[in-house]
């Protein structure tokens, strides 16, 4: 990256609020320290206000989505996969709230059901979101090797709106999965 | 039968779980990688705890930030709780969350609505 693009990057990542930005390589260790120092600034600046929480929960359930289904990739892609994550951590100041988001390759054979899913998610109200979240963690139905397969619910209970999400074709395989969550 | 004891890190809490007292602690954050491989020593020594000792079990679980793998993990724990309480032991829950902290009291009452059966005190951390 030269000067001005440089330049531009952070003009970008202010325009836009961003108070944390992560790209690249990622890893649990890495995750529990970008949530360290994030918890002494946003403790501090939202004392009493529970998004502090919710931000805590929607950027963990983001992140670990990404190491856990990054790991089930074919080897010889895996290392282009791990470099290409996106996970922004910003403040909307139009709509005064703050907003997690994120970006990762997957598999195009993927795509149906993780589309399938939020749809349904983003379909419930927050009593039928309640009952749905209870119902999966009790029956594990969409539990997998590393994770209860709640992260989605998870975070859609702790967002004030809908999932937003979106995929641009990446190639023949492989699609980059955006997605959007405000606190 | 020895007693449990974890260190908390980071992302994981501490568990100290006495044998003589049947008081068990689960205390700090927990968002391990795998949440299931974290909480298996965890599940098997309260397994075995509740085959030896038919008296009583005292289990405060005072969670600041847990991701959702941990919340699967804690109900599987309340659930094998919930079954021995059936056989008339014991078995009292804290849920001790800070006042500050919504999302972590709003997950106590929702596991309390899980759980009618067991004795589930939502109590509020005053420190």
């Amino acid at each position: 990256m030269n000067i001005e693009k440089i330049k531009k990057y952070r003009l970008l990542l202010q325009d836009n609020g961003i108070i944390l930005s992560i790209s690249g390589v990622l890893s649990q260790d890495l995750l529990s320290i970008f949530v360290e120092s994030l918890k002494a600034k946003l403790e501090l600046l939202l004392p009493i206000n529970p998004s502090a929480h919710n931000i805590f929960n929607i950027f963990i359930e983001q992140a670990q989505n990404i190491l856990n289904y990054s790991k089930t990739q074919d080897t010889n892609i895996s290392s282009l996969i791990n470099s290409s994550n996106i996970i922004f951590v910003g403040y909307d100041n139009d709509e005064k709230l703050f907003y997690i988001s994120s970006s990762n390759l997957i598999a195009n054979d993927d795509m149906p059901k993780v589309k399938e899913r939020i749809e349904y998610i983003n379909s419930l109200d927050s009593e039928e979101l309640k009952s749905y979240y209870k119902l999966a963690r009790k029956s594990g139905v969409k539990m997998h090797e590393k994770g209860a397969g709640l992260g989605f619910i998870e975070m859609a209970k702790k967002s004030s709106k809908k999932l937003e999400y979106s995929f641009e074709s990446y190639d023949e395989s492989y699609s980059f999965f955006i997605l959007k969550v405000y606190c | 039968m020895e007693s449990l004891l974890i260190k908390a890190t980071n992302s994981t809490p501490e568990i100290n779980f006495n044998f003589e007292s049947g008081n068990l602690l689960i205390k700090g954050d927990s968002y391990p990688e795998n949440a299931f491989a974290f909480y298996k020593p965890v599940m098997k020594w309260i397994e075995e705890f509740i085959a030896i000792n038919q008296k009583r079990i005292n289990l405060n679980v005072q969670l600041i930030y847990f991701n959702s793998s941990t919340s699967k993990t804690l109900y599987d724990l309340f659930d094998i709780l919930n079954e021995i309480k059936k056989d008339d032991i014991d078995v009292i829950i804290n849920w001790i969350y800070d006042e500050k902290n919504y999302s972590a009291f709003e997950f106590g009452e929702e596991f309390k609505e899980d759980y009618e059966l067991l004795t589930f005190n939502l109590v509020p951390n005053l420190n």
